[in-house]
């Protein structure tokens, strides 16, 4: 996963989880919070519905019963007097629809009724006062001896007309006995007033009565099987006049919210109800609102996540970027660095530095080796010069044979050997080794060949040759005090005289096969000194003589010092023992298996000094 | 290689450890060179446990042989030369003009003659 999408995910749960617990907290409360108010606003409608009724109850009905009673029980007025009054009360009165004065004893009661509701119901067939009038029996059952009474919901089917009966007790006195005045009040206008209440938009309410039973429907539908009426009912059946909101669910499946509550003149109910989408509309719409609003804020907090990622991971990318660039070749490349001062900042400073010091190193690593290179070319220029001072062939001369072979420790080195004919009888033979190794070493050895090249021209004696050299090298005052040890033999094809002398150098072994035995033996060490260093001091000669079948073999320090990897040098006894072995051999391939040997015992280690053998045979 | 010195009635013996060749022959030649120019210039070489020696050594004691001998009027000299290096001294000569002795009080003895 890269770091970006790391970043991403880290700063998109930093943004969401603080906005995702505040929205869910925040729908919960409005949530709550709106629900009760519908619930309220339900409760609320209930109760004004049922102040309504009771208000049209007090002020409409019963103010004006009181005062037609007042005006009935009035000592001052006539009959004919109180039945004007009766007959104006009720036109004054559009509810009333009947008044009727019952006097015990009395068999027919004084009933007044309007005229508008009388022709109705003659319209509609029916006698108006069999409707209206009330039975004594059934004033004193409904009235129960109470002062006032309201009730008897009662629906004319003829007209659909919602009566409801009030009764007041008369004064005694008025009669001289037991009297009451009833009247019969329309419900038509509670009715319409109930009907135009706001809620109907919305929701309904519904009056019912003691059974369940609907007001205001001709059907007088019965609605005890709904919840909310089962409910309100059993307050009805109770007496207790409890005001209610409850929930429920409709056969039909609908979901419901309804209130419920109770005027306290009427045994009537007043239901509310209202699907509940509709109740919880509000609380839909905020959830709705807010979700939209916590969807913004959370594609906000992506966004932002999204840019805090990209700009902390830009820069680290165009640093990737560039490293990737470096690592393929590409060393020009630059950060833009302006306007970071933070981490990242000091980071591509740092980069920018890193890659500059990286291109100053190549740039100076591509000159060393440059220099190298040339140096290296330089030294194998050196190395082919130097070997062609060294013989490379060797001619039949009649009666020897000789062979020789030098390998430097480096490309270049200090040793040196040469054979050359000095006239028709005479050959010399050199050999020798310049301290040190290396290129001073091969620059000394050139001089010393060119030198002692020139000398052994010159002079026959191999003593006042080597003595002539040293002098001449001395007097060069070369800085560098470096010497060079050499051995120089001259021998007499004709005579088998074989003149000698050495500057410092290992003494040659020589077999004489006249010898018993015919082992291989060092020439005896003679009074010497290197060349070089000090000036005036005489060489000494030496002579022997060689027969057929005898052989000689010059070699450098760097044969007999070879070291193995136990620390063991290669040593004289070895190469006298090696010598021997090979002696049957020609001068060549004795030569090669020698120089073999040597390197085959220096194995594992490097070759520390330069290595140069030479050998003559007398045939 | 290690080297030590020690002085006494003017001339330093100077103890070497180890083989005296192309790689530590620089460290003797600086160490020397660096009493000589503290005003010293009798030395004795004590070689008694230097196994071996190659030209690049030679040339070393033989400059400051010849340099003391020269500038100074001091020497190098030498005492307990191991085979090898005795023979290598012999090969080359350089026991015909570097003074060479069997024991270091007869070397440092020597300067007082």
């Amino acid at each position: 996963m890269t770091l970006r999408s790391k970043l991403l995910i880290l700063s998109m749960i930093l943004a969401l989880i603080p906005l995702g617990i505040a929205g869910k907290s925040m729908i919960q409360i409005t949530r709550d919070e709106l629900k009760s108010s519908a619930n309220d606003n339900l409760i609320t409608v209930a109760s004004q519905v049922s102040q309504d009724i009771e208000d049209f109850y007090r002020y409409t009905w019963l103010a004006p019963l009181r005062l037609i009673k007042k005006a009935v029980e009035s000592e001052d007025l006539g009959v004919n007097e109180k039945l004007s009054l009766l007959t104006e009360g009720m036109k004054s009165v559009n509810d009333l629809i009947a008044l009727q004065i019952s006097v015990q004893g009395v068999k027919s009661p004084l009933l007044v009724s309007q005229d508008e509701f009388s022709n109705k119901l003659k319209k509609a067939s029916v006698d108006p006062v069999q409707v209206l009038k009330l039975s004594s029996d059934r004033i004193a059952m409904l009235q129960k001896g109470d002062e006032i009474f309201i009730g008897d919901l009662t629906y004319l089917m003829q007209v659909d007309a919602w009566l409801v009966t009030v009764i007041l007790t008369l004064d005694k006195r008025t009669f001289g006995r037991p009297a009451t005045l009833s009247a019969r009040i329309n419900l038509d206008r509670l009715k319409r007033r109930i009907e135009s209440h706001p809620f109907n938009k919305t929701g309904s309410i519904t009056l019912i009565d003691p059974e369940g039973h609907k007001i205001f429907d001709r059907d007088r539908a019965d609605l005890s099987k709904n919840k909310l009426v089962e409910a309100a009912k059993k307050i009805l059946a109770s007496n207790a006049r409890t005001i209610g909101v409850k929930p429920y669910i409709r056969p039909s499946g609908e979901k419901m919210l309804g209130a419920y509550a109770f005027p306290n003149i009427l045994d009537i109910g007043v239901i509310v109800e209202k699907n509940e989408a509709d109740a919880y509309m509000a609380v839909t719409d905020m959830e709705w609102n807010l979700t939209v609003w916590i969807i913004i804020g959370l594609l906000v907090a992506v966004v932002g996540a999204i840019l805090v990622s990209v700009s902390l991971t830009r820069p680290l990318r165009k640093l990737m970027r560039a490293a990737r660039a470096i690592s393929e070749g590409n060393l020009s490349i630059q950060i833009e660095t302006r306007g970071r001062k933070d981490e990242i900042g000091e980071l591509s400073l740092t980069f920018n530095k890193m890659v500059d010091d990286l291109r100053r190193y190549i740039d100076e690593l591509t000159e060393t080796t440059k220099a190298k290179e040339r140096a290296e070319s330089e030294l194998e220029l050196a190395k082919k010069i130097q070997q062609s001072f060294l013989p490379k062939k060797f001619p039949e001369l009649g009666s020897i044979e000789v062979w020789g072979k030098c390998d430097p420790a480096r490309e270049v080195g200090g040793d040196y050997f040469d054979f050359f004919q000095i006239d028709d009888g005479n050959c010399g033979m050199v050999i020798g080794d310049v301290s040190g190794k290396g290129v001073p070493a091969a620059l000394f050895m050139a001089v010393s060949r060119t030198l002692f090249r020139i000398l052994s021209s010159r002079e026959l004696s191999p003593d006042l040759v080597l003595t002539e050299f040293n002098d001449r090298l001395v007097a060069l005052d070369q800085g560098a005090n470096m010497f060079i040890t050499l051995f120089y033999g001259v021998f007499n094809k004709t005579t088998g005289q074989l003149l000698y002398s050495s500057a410092g150098h290992n003494m040659p072994y020589l077999k004489l096969s006249q010898d018993p035995g015919t082992k291989f033996q060092m020439l005896p060490q003679m009074k010497t000194m290197v060349a070089g260093m000090m000036d005036g001091i005489p060489m000494q000669l030496a002579e022997t003589k060689m027969q057929s079948g005898d052989a000689i073999v010059l070699y450098t320090d760097g044969i007999t010092e070879a070291e193995n990897e136990n620390d063991e040098m290669f040593g004289e006894e070895r190469l006298e023992e090696l010598l021997n072995k090979y002696s049957n051999l020609s001068a060549s391939d004795m030569c090669k298996r020698l120089v073999e040997e040597v390197h085959a015992f220096h194995a594992g280690r490097p070759q520390l000094d330069d290595m140069t053998m030479f050998i003559m045979k007398v045939k | 290689m290690k080297i030590t010195e020690s002085v006494k009635d003017n001339v330093s013996q100077v103890y070497i450890k180890g083989r005296f060749d192309a790689h530590t022959c620089e460290t003797v030649d600086a160490y020397i060179r660096e009493k000589m120019e503290k005003g010293r210039h009798q030395f004795v070489l004590n070689m008694e446990k230097v196994p071996f020696i190659d030209s690049a050594g030679l040339r070393v004691v033989l400059v400051i042989a010849r340099d003391l001998r020269g500038e100074y009027q001091g020497d190098l000299r030498f005492a307990i030369l191991q085979p090898a290096v005795n023979k290598v001294f012999e090969i080359s000569g350089l026991n015909n003009v570097l003074r060479i002795f069997d024991d270091a009080e007869t070397a440092a003895q020597s300067f007082s003659e």
